[in-house]
């Protein structure tokens, strides 16, 4: 049978072969793991789904094809199996943890695909028709009040941006226009008039009048929005910061032997980051509580792990565009999800899908050599994880000689935690959990 | 490097593919030694051979019929109809038998043949000879479809269509035969479902295909220049696979989109792309998605007729900064 190159989401078109479990010549058993492959979307283990023997293998590790490309051929030692192509190819796509992938959206199976060119390059040419993409949510109504209508886009931007529809409407009405569009939304913008401000304050702020001395500095509208939910978190909710010391030699050991070829092959550096991200996920998989949100008298607590990933856009404000399948992923696929996340932050591109969701939330502040940092929980969820510099220091080492100092990379993650979902004993367990893990846990071989 | 006009990269390509695979044969009407009606097929008699080169009858069932059997058993025949409006005569082979029967034989029996056909208006041949029929073709299951709009494309996706191993059909079009283009040296081999920006832009994409891209592309430069509307144009290549992801990726930075199709208006090529961008591509859009068509006539013979129907730089130009308003 062809293994083949499966469809890991809608507008996937292509993976890279991580590693190949498996050579030519071994015996492969249903359900036994083949290769691993990257698409920019998710890094995913390919079982097979049928017994026999590895017999071919078309694309190595480190190569990429187009989805539908046969990959391999596993066959009871017979030649290498004709063109099936009526046959949905059924890998079951697993995650690096095991556990199956079910994110919605997602289809292990590839489209309805024509069989395998017998071309020079072997590739398997694109299916013909790729099932359209319906959007699947809306954005506001279509008309504004005084029959004023929105384009679909200036619907989308005024969503986005939180802008307000009447006060649009009203400048539209007032120049005598009938629609609000890209030009309408872009200009409202630009001036940051009443409709880039939906929310009128309920008690006018005091106003302070400018000294002879003082620079005036207005704040941008996503510094106005960021500090509208800090102060609400901040007010609502009782904050509680444990911390714990991390010493991360092993982590240490592994990303000087990777960094470089790291950097070469993902375009990402390889920071502490994605290790801590993924410790945060393994850690959250034994005290779940973490990952909740508040409701009142209960907790929603997710069997997901979304992380949030706070990203500074260059001191002019804060996003926290989410990384959606973080328990799915390893270090690998955590970096260069996080890369990724980043890039569009700082290039403006993140969408809706990208700034909700999250189940909890880690603030990276390493790089600016910091000792800690007591972090603001982002409501509704119940906890966020600051880190900040990792540093050598001095530190005491039991040894079978006895004690000894020694210089080791010492860094401090600082757990803010909502008191009303869980106690400090929870979160400090959670807190050991995490240490325990970045420090004892076999980090090479997440990337063997 | 070289200049080629569109018809000399035709005899190139194909002559590309028979080189490289033995089972590579061709046929049509007056194509091995009259070397083409449209002299695109010049000296592939010479080169090849007889028993791979072959002049038919007049009848493209008998052509279609051939090449299928013979793609069935084992070669890859590339078959030519000289007008593609001549599909309406030997459409029951590329609708019901090239796209159905791998399907139908459970992959048995294989349709790995290319058909070349001479399409579009512009060369005063009439209501008869002269339509752009790609829609005919797109619409059927099992078929590819591509349509070159200049000399590199048609080796490149000439190259692509006869290694695919299913039907291909391939529009050249005739009033760009004379055409001429830069073509690297050396075996040119492109990639089916592939669209090109040609123009990149901001305000708008204009999607084009064949003899329209020329059109859309000097448009964008005259609507850059005098109404400072600044136009992605795409050549959009391959109808089927379609290369959504580029269409609607353009889509998404220029939120206005527009089609040049040189097919009168119902059901051509555009529609069905104004339909996906509608659906998918619905929040990306700030206006309405405008298809510039011929009108939905049979074509004139007469010269200063057909010069008006299709569509023209200006009338492009004219629609596209109406819309934009």
């Amino acid at each position: 049978m062809n293994v083949i190159m499966p469809q890991l989401g809608e507008t996937v078109s292509e993976g890279t072969i991580g590693t190949w479990y498996k050579k030519v010549g071994d015996r492969v058993e249903e359900g036994e793991a083949l290769f691993e492959i990257e698409t920019d979307k998710v890094t995913m283990e390919v079982t097979a789904t049928e017994a026999g023997t590895l017999s071919e293998i078309h694309v190595q590790q480190g190569e990429t094809a187009p989805v539908g490309t046969v990959v391999a051929v596993i066959g009871d030692g017979a030649a290498a199996a004709q063109p099936a192509p009526r046959e949905e190819p059924k890998q079951a796509a697993r995650s690096a943890t095991g556990a199956p992938a079910d994110t919605p959206g997602l289809s292990s199976t590839a489209g309805p695909g024509m069989a395998p060119a017998r071309g020079g390059n072997g590739a398997t040419p694109m299916a013909p028709f790729r099932e359209v993409r319906t959007p699947e949510r809306g954005f506001g109504p279509a008309e504004a009040a005084a029959g004023i209508k929105v384009t679909p886009l200036a619907r989308r931007m005024i969503a986005l941006k939180g802008l307000d529809l009447e006060a649009l409407a009203r400048e539209a009405k007032a120049r005598g226009g009938w629609r609000i569009g890209k030009r309408e939304i872009e200009a409202a913008l630009a001036e940051g008039g009443p409709a880039t401000r939906p929310q009128q304050p309920a008690a006018p702020l005091a106003r302070l009048e400018p000294r002879p001395d003082d620079d005036v500095v207005p704040l941008n509208l996503v510094r106005r929005q960021t500090a509208k939910h800090l102060a609400s978190a901040w007010q609502q909710i009782p904050h509680v910061v444990q911390a714990v010391e991390i010493d991360f030699g092993r982590v240490d050991a592994v990303r000087a032997t990777r960094k470089e070829a790291f950097r070469q092959t993902h375009g990402v550096s390889l920071s502490y980051l994605p290790f801590i991200a993924r410790a945060v996920v393994l850690a959250i998989a034994e005290l779940p509580r973490v990952n909740a949100r508040f409701d009142g008298d209960r907790l929603l607590v997710s069997r997901r792990v979304r992380l949030g990933v706070a990203v500074d856009l260059s001191h002019e404000g804060l996003v926290v565009p989410v990384v959606r399948n973080a328990d799915e992923l390893n270090v690998t696929g955590l970096a260069n999800a996080i890369g990724r996340l980043v890039r569009r932050a700082r290039a403006g591109e993140l969408t809706p899908d990208d700034l909700s969701g999250a189940t909890y939330t880690i603030s990276n502040n390493g790089s600016f050599g910091t000792l800690f940092t007591a972090p603001i929980i982002s409501a509704p969820q119940v906890a966020i994880l600051s880190t900040d510099a990792v540093r050598k220091r001095p530190v005491v080492v039991e040894t079978e000689a006895g004690d000894a100092i020694m210089a080791r990379p010492v860094g401090v993650l600082a757990q803010s935690f909502d008191h009303r979902a869980f106690d400090g004993a929870y979160s400090a367990a959670f807190l050991a959990r995490l240490k325990d893990i970045i420090e004892t846990r076999d980090w090479a071989a997440e990337f063997a | 490097m070289a200049e080629l006009t569109y018809r000399a990269a035709v005899s190139r390509g194909i002559a590309q593919e028979m080189a490289r695979d033995p089972d590579v044969v061709f046929l049509g009407e007056d194509v091995a030694a009259a070397g083409g009606v449209f002299k695109s097929t010049v000296g592939l008699l010479e080169k090849f051979g007889p028993l791979r080169v072959r002049d038919t009858p007049i009848s493209e069932q008998a052509i279609l019929g051939a090449a299928m059997g013979a793609a069935m058993t084992g070669l890859k025949p590339i078959a030519e109809i000289m007008f593609s409006d001549f599909f309406a005569v030997c459409f029951d082979y590329i609708a019901n038998e090239f796209p159905k029967s791998r399907y139908m034989s459970n992959g048995q029996l294989g349709c790995p043949l290319v058909v070349r056909t001479g399409n579009g208006a512009g060369s005063r041949f009439g209501a008869q000879h002269s339509q752009s029929v790609e829609n005919w073709t797109m619409m059927i299951p099992g078929l590819k479809v591509v349509a070159p709009s200049n000399p590199k494309d048609v080796i490149g996706l000439l190259a692509a269509a006869v290694r695919d191993p299913d039907p291909v059909i391939f529009f050249e079009h005739k009033s760009l035969y004379a055409a001429k283009g830069e073509v690297p040296d050396g075996e040119i081999v492109d990639e089916l479902g592939k669209a090109a920006v040609l123009r990149q832009g901001k305000d708008a994409t204009i999607l084009a295909l064949a003899l329209m891209v020329p059109r859309a592309l000097a448009a964008a430069e005259r609507l850059a220049a005098e109404e400072g509307i600044d136009c992605e144009v795409i050549d959009v290549r391959s109808l089927v696979p379609l290369d959504t992801q580029t269409i609607l990726g353009s889509l998404a930075r220029t939120n206005r989109l527009f089609t040049v199709e040189e097919n009168p208006r119902l059901c051509g090529w555009g529609a069905e792309i104004a339909s996906i961008a509608a659906d998918e591509g619905f929040y990306d859009l700030d206006g309405p998605i405008v298809r510039i068509t011929t009108p939905h006539i049979p074509l004139p013979a007469a010269d200063n007729l057909e010069d008006i129907a299709l569509p023209t730089p200006e009338r492009i130009v004219d629609t596209v900064r109406r819309a934009m308003g």
